[in-house]
């Protein structure tokens, strides 16, 4: 699977949100590559899923087809792990 | 003895070019995650591209404003407005800021275990500008390699220790908890935002209870509002008659629209090169510190604060990059600093969003937007006293990504290295 963690800059905090999202797939003991980037450059990559705050939702809702999950804490496992518990749901 | 010192000498060599060093730091802290070779290859090659791409990057952005510089040098009669410039330092002294990175670092570390100040910086490209800027600083007064490194990991430590440490406060009125606190230069502007917004402001109205128009959200695709920004800058200019050529073109129009376009690239292809650089490098630094650190609160980017409050950085952007621009046409005009300032688009964005965000969580609506105004101004001034400090080596760089804690410290921390050199010579 490969998920993309996006935000404005695609440097600091999608770094951020990309190690949690990490850690999350590996307690729930599923392979997963995740990359970080930016909001204009979104949508240019091939992915199965996009992590960003609920805020970059609505935009990126209309450029990009495939599943969008808001996380507002980017540093919280447990918020990010709910996040992607409900991604392995939608892909079953 | 002397095919001994041959061999030193060629390994001294080696890692003063600074992609072989990133890309060397890299491997080590893979190493010590005890990743698999595969990984480990590979990561030290993503950050020696990341730095390499990282100096393509920062050459077609300062490229990109050069012809601003040079028509202003030429109104200043100062030829040396632009000092070796930040493609030549970075290409010089890159290695002696990875140097000072570690060296840094590691102090950081150091004084997050010894002392109650537990916090850990965790925000990738400022452990590189950091160290970047004090070393520029140390290069401005002639230091030898060695007390570069000194100079910019020790005072890159109390950097990253301190500034977020002191922002705690204005870090949980926004986030609710201790979680985490700010890691990003806009700190000092955060400061001032936040003490005016705690006396003038009024939490009862938010700026997050409006509803700002749809369009707004365009604000937040920097490299396109850079564009337009410098497209404008330079078509202004070109109107007052600012430049007479227009390289390969007859009319101003593409000209300027050619060089709007060239910043936006310059800003892609630095941020792909940092993205590579600090994928490689934070990882290893976090897994080290949470291993090393019983008890430390993280130091991350400022947009990680813009979640809480969305509406605010875009207001806080608006009023910034009015307030700074018609400042900076007021200074511009009479002439007050050596070189001319051009549009503060970055730091307008993250630095006074960020200054906006925090005011926010002091003093509302009110609080933000006055604290803000005031945060402007603060940076404008900061980034014209810290062109005198970077005079000799990156002024260009100052010019697009300054008027914040590296102007601030930048200058604090000349005005020291400067009164030394006096002494002594």
């Amino acid at each position: 699977m490969k998920v993309l963690a996006v935000c404005g800059f695609g440097v600091g905090s999608s770094m951020i949100l990309k190690m949690t999202i990490q850690k999350a797939f590996k307690e729930l003991g599923v392979e997963a590559e995740v990359v970080n980037t930016d909001i204009s450059d979104a949508g240019s990559y091939k992915a199965d899923a996009i992590f960003t705050s609920p805020d970059f939702v609505s935009d990126l809702e209309k450029r990009v087809k495939v599943g969008l999950y808001p996380v507002k804490k980017y540093s919280d496992l447990q918020e990010v792990k709910t996040q992607v518990e409900k991604l392995l749901e939608d892909k079953k | 003895m002397d095919f001994f010192m041959t061999i030193v000498d060629g390994i001294i060599l080696f890692f003063r070019t600074p992609p072989f060093l990133l890309g060397f730091i890299a491997i080590v802290g893979l190493i010590a995650q005890k990743k698999p070779i595969n990984e480990i290859i590979r990561g030290g090659f993503m950050a020696a591209f990341g730095m390499f791409i990282i100096t393509f990057g920062v050459d077609v952005l300062v490229g990109s404003i050069l012809p601003l510089n040079n028509w202003a040098a030429g109104i200043t009669d100062d030829p040396d407005a632009g000092g070796m410039g930040v493609e030549a330092y970075t290409n010089e002294y890159g290695s002696d800021v990875g140097l000072a990175m570690v060296v840094g670092f590691v102090l950081h570390l150091a004084i997050a275990f010894f002392t109650k100040v537990k916090t850990i910086f965790l925000t990738g490209h400022f452990l590189w500008w950091m160290p970047f800027i004090f070393v520029a600083i140390g290069v401005g007064v002639g230091m030898p390699t060695w007390a570069l490194v000194i100079w910019g990991g020790v005072l890159s430590a109390l950097y990253w220790s301190f500034m977020p440490y002191l922002l705690r406060p204005y870090s949980r009125a926004v986030i609710g908890d201790d979680s985490f606190t700010l890691g990003h230069p806009s700190a000092i502007l955060a400061l001032v935002s936040g003490t005016i917004a705690k006396y003038v402001g009024n939490t009862e109205k938010s700026t997050e209870d409006l509803t700002l128009p749809k369009a707004f959200s365009f604000f937040r695709e920097i490299s396109i509002m850079g564009a337009i920004i410098i497209f404008i800058t330079y078509f202004i200019t070109g109107l007052g008659g600012g430049f007479t050529e227009f390289e390969g073109y007859t009319t101003l129009f593409p000209y300027a629209l050619e060089r709007g376009l060239e910043f936006g690239v310059g800003l892609i292809i630095l941020l792909q090169g940092v993205r590579l650089l600090v994928n490689e490098i934070v990882p290893a630094f976090e897994g080290i510190s949470t291993k090393i650190i019983k008890g430390a609160q993280p130091a991350y980017d400022a947009p990680l604060f813009f979640n809480y409050k969305p509406n605010a950085v875009i207001i806080g952007f608006i009023i910034a990059m009015i307030t700074s621009t018609a400042l900076i046409l007021v200074f511009n005009a009479i002439g007050l600093f050596t070189v001319m300032l051009i549009p503060l688009i970055i730091p307008s964005f993250f630095e006074c969003g960020l200054a906006s965000v925090m005011a926010e969580g002091q003093g509302g609506l009110r609080g933000a937007v006055i604290g803000t105004f005031f945060a402007a101004i603060v940076m404008v001034v900061l980034l014209g006293v810290s062109t005198y400090f970077f005079r000799e080596t990156i002024t260009d760089w100052m010019l697009i990504f300054g008027g914040n804690d590296m102007s601030l410290w930048g200058s604090v921390t000349g005005s020291v290295a400067e009164f030394f050199e006096w002494i002594f010579n």
